[in-house]
């Protein structure tokens, strides 16, 4: 079951919260539509409704990745513990594995055309992904624009 | 003969089949994304595609059914990079696999090996077709690997793969900018062998520096594999013993320049290229698309254009998009442009595929079961 793009398709009503087969997973959220670009940018009240709607565990940091990803490797939006970028990436990739060679290089630093944003902030540290993720930090995982 | 062609294209993966006397397209995969190398294994008849995400890098995929369905599988990943020396010990080159881009199936009598040559300079090994690969760091760690340097890209590329059919333990594998490496312990040490070649672009006393020559594209004749062929930078190199050296051929019309190359498989003497001005230009010598073929060494050349647009042409054919079938009757090539052309007569004549495809990389005819 695709349940990316049933969170997707569903964006403009209620996510379908039925047709989750992903336990460990928290509630489809409204995910941004494409990147950062125009209109479709980051919705930080949607997220924050469905987690309080959900009644997510607050220590968590909330994690989406591109729409764009998703058609290589399912990535749906999901939570994970941790005080960095590092340490919620980490948690993402040892439930999604395949996931992490598309988002890291050889070296385990951030790919050169993608790009992190933690409550709407660039992550600065790129190679050791250090930079601080609030308990209920939202982290987007995107395209940049430089990889066209 | 073979009636089948995989077309590696900026843009998806194109299976070209013969029926009734013509070529036309058939299955095609990874539309919209980027096939830098791909490979048909004659061993097992699996088909390899490399693919370049560009944001989210390099992925590979095996089709069992002749490009019908495809799984991911593993992907040349270089291990951890040691603690980064600075000063004269700092590596020059990334510990990142940045292109796969180029394939090679291992010999019959080695099952599940695949050799895969990437950008910047990694040669990769896999012995479970294709599932995990591991660095080959006899050549990584070679001392005079750091003196490679880019051609036609920001980082060395290792570019053409040749396993000895008399020895499989024996490969030549060849670098844009690095030379040409012998193995002969299938892998585990290394030699290079580009003696004789030349590089103008390079200060007068290194010219004949064999560590940093850039040959294009190199191929071993199948049935004479001491007889080799190089598409160089400078121009044209010959070997007749195996890379212990080289000779340079001064003259080939309309041009020495390009980047592919072809052997006869049965008649070493025999070989086909694609000829574009040097070299900063990069087009066909007066907008004619030609093909230029050599059948007695290199002593004199063809230009055979028999089917070829020969007006206002501007196609150029990259290293790895000219292949000649395993009967050496059958030719294909394919250009930026999006051409593809296809010879059943050795070059003499030849049938336009298609003009509309997004810019080949790579051109191979698959092995006939």
């Amino acid at each position: 079951m695709d349940t990316t793009r049933t969170a997707i398709e569903d964006a403009d009503g209620d996510a379908c919260i039925a047709d989750r087969d992903l336990p460990r997973a928290p509630p489809p959220l409204f995910i941004a539509e494409g990147d950062l670009r125009g209109q479709g940018g980051l919705r930080r009240g949607n997220v924050r409704d469905q987690r309080a709607r959900f009644g997510r565990l607050s220590a968590m940091a909330n994690v989406v990745f591109t729409q764009n990803l998703q058609r290589h490797v399912a990535c749906p939006p999901t939570s994970a513990e941790g005080a960095t970028v590092r340490e919620v990436l980490d948690g993402v990739f040892r439930e999604n594995p395949r996931a992490r060679a598309y988002v890291l290089d050889d070296q385990g630093e951030l790919r050169v055309h993608m790009v992190i944003f933690v409550d709407g902030m660039q992550v600065r540290d790129r190679a050791g992904l250090s930079d601080p993720v609030p308990p209920d930090g939202e982290v987007y995982v995107m395209q940049a624009l430089s990889g066209g | 003969m073979s009636d089948r062609i995989v077309v590696a294209t900026r843009k998806g993966l194109f299976v070209v089949e013969r029926g009734a006397g013509t070529w036309a397209i058939g299955a095609t995969a990874f539309l919209g994304d980027n096939v830098s190398a791909s490979l048909s294994d004659p061993r097992d008849g699996a088909l390899y595609a490399a693919l370049d995400h560009d944001h989210f890098g390099g992925k590979m995929h095996r089709s069992e059914d002749g490009g019908a369905t495809w799984a991911e599988i593993g992907f040349p990943t270089y291990p951890e990079q040691p603690e980064c020396a600075e000063g004269d010990e700092k590596d020059p080159h990334p510990w990142k696999v940045t292109n796969a881009f180029c394939m090679a199936a291992g010999a019959a009598d080695q099952p599940g090996l695949i050799w895969c040559g990437t950008i910047p300079g990694g040669l990769f090994k896999s012995t479970d077709r294709g599932d995990s690969w591991e660095l080959v760091r006899s050549l990584w760690e070679h001392p005079d690997r750091r003196q490679w340097f880019g051609g036609g890209t920001e980082l060395p590329a290792i570019h053409s793969i040749a396993i000895d059919p008399r020895d499989s333990a024996r490969m030549l594998v060849s670098v844009s900018c690095g030379g040409v490496w012998e193995s002969c312990d299938t892998g585990a040490t290394w030699n290079v062998r580009a003696t004789g070649m030349r590089a103008d672009y390079m200060p007068p006393d290194r010219a004949y520096d064999p560590v940093i020559q850039d040959p294009h594209c190199v191929v071993m004749c199948a049935s004479a594999p001491d007889a080799l062929w190089c598409q160089h930078h400078n121009g044209i190199f010959r070997s007749t013993d195996g890379a212990q050296s080289w000779v340079e051929i001064p003259e080939a019309n309309p041009s020495v320049f390009g980047f592919a190359v072809a052997v006869h498989p049965h008649d070493p003497e025999t070989a086909w290229f694609v000829p574009a001005i040097k070299d900063e230009k990069r087009i066909p010598v007066d907008g004619k698309v030609v093909v230029g073929r050599t059948r007695d060494g290199g002593q004199s050349f063809e230009i055979l254009r028999a089917g070829l647009p020969q007006e206002h042409a501007y196609d150029i054919t990259f290293r790895h998009a000219l292949d000649v079938d395993s009967t050496g009757t059958r030719l294909a090539f394919g250009s930026t442009t999006g051409s593809l052309y296809v010879s059943e007569d050795q070059g003499d004549s030849w049938m336009t595929v298609s003009e509309h495809l997004p810019p080949v990389y790579s051109v191979h005819f698959v092995p006939a079961s």
